[in-house]
């Protein structure tokens, strides 16, 4: 099961994943994503606080958007990685590919610093 | 003479008991028409010994009644229980029995009157003999017909019923009892004992469920046989009458309360029976005209069975509400699944069929064919008149097949107001029985699809083990042990082998994102560039960034494959290892009894579809010993949860190796699909799983 919410704060864009991503959950995550790019949102933050577990689906959907932040000269960051989750991005690699950061400030600060 | 007879009746009792079960007709037969003439013999013999009043004088009645008894239950077993279709049989046999008794009786009666003049005739002897046979006659037809009229009464039993006739047989045996003493007709008791036994035959009279079987001709004929049986029951009773004040008759039938009740009973049920039938004539046309809508259903369930063709079925629909509400004319229109619609009509040309819709159309009544039926709140069904040359009445029931409207189902009358509520009734009935067979045809044949799609995986699967190597290929420096198996019929893991030279060999290990058909396709992909790229001999980190150039073009946007590349050099003893993405493999070192930790950085192919890639790569390089064990795996195996949703995990994997490590690869690999087996417990391994053991002799 899967839970999504979205909010602004300070011209950030924060999308909050809770519970699990696999297979049939994926397209909403996917879709909130892709949502934000529509709308031309800059400054994206996946708060991962909550996030008890990833399939190689929702792998995927992170991987699929690498290349349209760098396109589109976004900024894409997640926070918040429990161990579990850190260690699955860590083997495939895409923690070289991403900005992962440990808290929401760190977030932040990062988003800010680079503007 | 009277325990002769005692014996000679219960032998004849054993022998009719025999004789029916054994269901020898002839045989019975014989037998009965020989207890007929025994108990003639004996109880004339008796009778002149009543001259000499040596004997007493109830020994002749017990006689009588022993006999009756005897018929009875003889009857009860000759008689069987009538089937619905055998009614007009039983009425049959009966007025036969009837006109055979009534006509022999009669011929003794006309051979009395015939000598009435001479002494012959007036002999008491020879009028009690004769009066004797009628009697027999009487009393056996009486009892026939008792059973016979029972079989009609209780053809619809309930428990109260059952009842109160038990309660008459046993009064009527009752009666046979009293009848032994010989008590005087004028007796009080005896007068009441009469009429309470014609009062229950009454009552049980009114159980004529059987007359609304009978069709219309069928009713005809019982109520001619049936006026045929209370003609020849009222001979008997004339008969008795005459006969009843006659001092010489011995055995008078007027003084037998069994035989007077059960003629008045006869009797009433016969009269009974025939006002009934006379007054259901007219009925049974409603009756018949039911019959036949059931018989419709049947018939329109055969065919859904049998045939395919959804033309048939209309038509069968069709027809059947046409001959069931006596329409004149209509058809069926039903609107396929490709959007075509199918109209199958029945006595009309497709200008009448334009003219119909014009009549219909000018009487304002357009909603018939539009939307209107679309909506469940809305009408069921549409009737009214129509203003046409020949037909004057219309009747529109909607088809709903899978919960939306499929067609329409149009009758018409040739006068007005044709349909009245019952036929509209029936006709929609009908409209949703043949429903529900379109449905079940439409059903059918998703099944049958779904068939063909679950053999078409079944090949994919065959196909797909085909494409994992069966042996793998080594040399005597290092042994391989592999286990395979995925979770849907197809699914994303790949291993391979391949000996580049007589010391020098590859293995691969490949787990494409998520399992089942797509999963299958990336990983046939896979093999096929492992096999074009890995002859030409490259270097475990370039060939890794080649295999990624080539499938970036080939996987889709969130595919990623995870893979392992070794490359084994038996004469320098080395392992060359790169991790793309893949779960780290396992090197345990046999002196040291600990397990090397993969440093390396690694990446999955697809995620980085540029030249970007190969600086995420780094190359693992592992000196060997013998003993030493290189155990290479799919996530499947790590991240296969439990009932508590715990993870098997690293640890316990680097355990079951531990334990096992100097056992022969085969050995260590069952070891660890066991403990993997015991530990998803009923759950299973949700995903495809892979081990592949590499054991350095």
């Amino acid at each position: 099961m899967i839970n999504i919410t979205k909010e602004s704060e300070d011209d950030i864009f924060i999308i909050k994943v809770e519970g699990d991503v696999d297979a049939s959950s994926s397209i909403h995550l996917d879709k909130a994503i892709s949502d934000a790019i529509e709308k031309g949102q800059k400054n994206v933050v996946i708060d991962c606080t909550e996030l008890q577990y990833i399939s190689s689906a929702g792998l995927g959907v992170f991987m699929s958007y690498i290349q349209d932040f760098e396109d589109s000269d976004s900024r894409f960051v997640l926070f918040g990685l429990n161990k579990k989750v850190a260690n699955v991005f860590e083997i495939l690699g895409l923690d070289q590919l991403l900005t992962i950061v440990e808290t929401k400030d760190q977030a932040k600060k990062l988003i800010n610093d680079e503007v | 003479m009277l325990v002769c007879y005692l014996t000679g009746m219960s032998k004849f009792f054993r022998l009719y008991i025999s004789s029916v079960f054994t269901s020898e007709a002839f045989r019975s037969h014989a037998g009965w028409v020989g207890l007929l003439l025994l108990n003639l013999l004996i109880v004339v013999s008796l009778r002149n010994q009543i001259i000499s009043p040596k004997v007493s004088s109830w020994v002749p009645q017990l006689v009588l009644n022993l006999y009756l008894l005897v018929a009875y239950v003889y009857g009860q077993l000759k008689i069987k229980a009538v089937e619905r279709y055998d009614f007009m049989q039983l009425i049959w046999k009966m007025l036969l029995f009837g006109f055979v008794s009534t006509c022999f009786s009669f011929f003794l009666e006309s051979v009395l009157y015939l000598f009435s003049g001479s002494a012959f005739a007036f002999s008491s002897f020879i009028s009690n003999v004769f009066y004797l046979c009628s009697l027999l006659l009487i009393s056996t037809y009486l009892i026939v017909l008792l059973i016979a009229y029972k079989r009609l009464i209780l053809y619809e039993k309930s428990k109260v019923l059952l009842i109160v006739w038990r309660i008459f047989e046993y009064s009527l045996i009752a009666g046979m009892v009293l009848g032994v003493f010989n008590i005087r007709i004028q007796s009080f008791l005896y007068d009441g004992f009469l009429v309470g036994l014609i009062g229950m035959g009454v009552v049980l009279s009114v159980n004529l469920k059987w007359v609304g079987y009978l069709d219309f001709s069928q009713k005809c004929r019982s109520l001619l046989m049936l006026a045929g049986i209370a003609g020849f029951l009222s001979y008997f009773c004339f008969f008795i009458y005459i006969y009843s004040e006659d001092k010489g008759i011995y055995l008078n039938l007027a003084d037998n309360i069994f035989v007077l009740a059960l003629l008045a009973f006869c009797l009433f049920y016969s009269l009974l029976s025939g006002v009934v039938l006379f007054f259901n004539l007219p009925t049974s046309s409603v009756y018949e005209k039911k019959l036949q809508e059931i018989k419709g259903f049947q018939k329109l369930n055969r065919k859904s069975q049998n045939e395919e063709s959804k033309e048939t079925l209309l038509a069968a629909l069709l027809e059947n509400a046409l001959s069931s509400i006596d329409a004149d004319s209509g058809w069926v229109e039903l609107k396929e699944q490709a959007g075509e619609v199918l109209i199958t009509g029945e006595k009309l040309e497709e200008e009448e069929l334009n003219s119909i819709l014009e009549g219909i159309k000018r009487n304002n009544l357009k909603k018939v064919f539009a939307a209107d039926f679309s909506n469940p709140a809305g009408e069921e069904y549409f009737t009214g008149s129509i203003a046409h040359s020949l037909w004057r009445s219309v009747l529109v029931v909607p088809l709903t097949i899978q919960e939306s409207h499929a067609g329409l189902l149009v009758l018409l009358k040739d006068i007005e107001g044709g349909f009245n509520k019952d036929a509209i009734e029936v006709v929609k009935t009908y409209a949703d029985h043949a429903c529900v067979s379109v449905e079940n045809m439409y059903l059918m044949q998703e099944a049958l699809q779904n068939e063909r799609y679950k053999e078409e995986l079944a090949i994919a699967r065959r196909v797909q083990r085909s494409l994992l190597p069966e042996q793998l290929e080594h040399n005597k420096s290092f042994d391989l042990a592999v286990y395979s198996e995925s979770t849907d019929e197809v699914g994303g893991d790949y291993y391979d082998s391949y000996k580049v030279n007589e010391h020098q060999f590859v293995l691969i290990i490949g787990d494409v994102a998520g399992h089942g058909t797509s999963a299958a396709f990336a990983m046939s992909q896979l093999k096929g560039v492992f096999h074009s790229l890995v002859p030409l001999g490259f270097p475990a980190r370039e060939f890794v960034v080649r295999v990624n150039d080539a499938l970036s073009k080939c996987l889709g946007k969130a595919i990623f494959i995870t893979l392992t590349y070794v490359i084994i050099d038996t004469d320098e003893e080395q392992v060359k290892l790169v991790r793309a993405g893949h779960c780290p493999a396992l090197y345990f070192r046999k002196k040291e009894k600990d397990f090397l930790a993969f440093e390396s950085r690694g990446m999955g192919i697809g995620i980085l579809r540029d030249s970007g890639f190969a600086q995420h790569l780094e190359e693992n390089r592992i000196k060997y010993e013998a003993g030493d064990l290189l155990v290479l795996y799919t996530d499947g195996l790590t991240e296969c949860k439990d009932n508590g949703r715990e993870e098997f995990g690293m640890e316990r994997l680097r355990e079951v190796v531990k334990i096992n490590a100097d056992k022969d690869v085969t050995e260590i690999r069952n070891a660890i699909i066991d403990e993997l087996t015991t530990f998803a417990g009923k759950g299973g391994v949700n995903d495809d799983l892979t081990v592949l053991i590499v054991k350095f002799n």
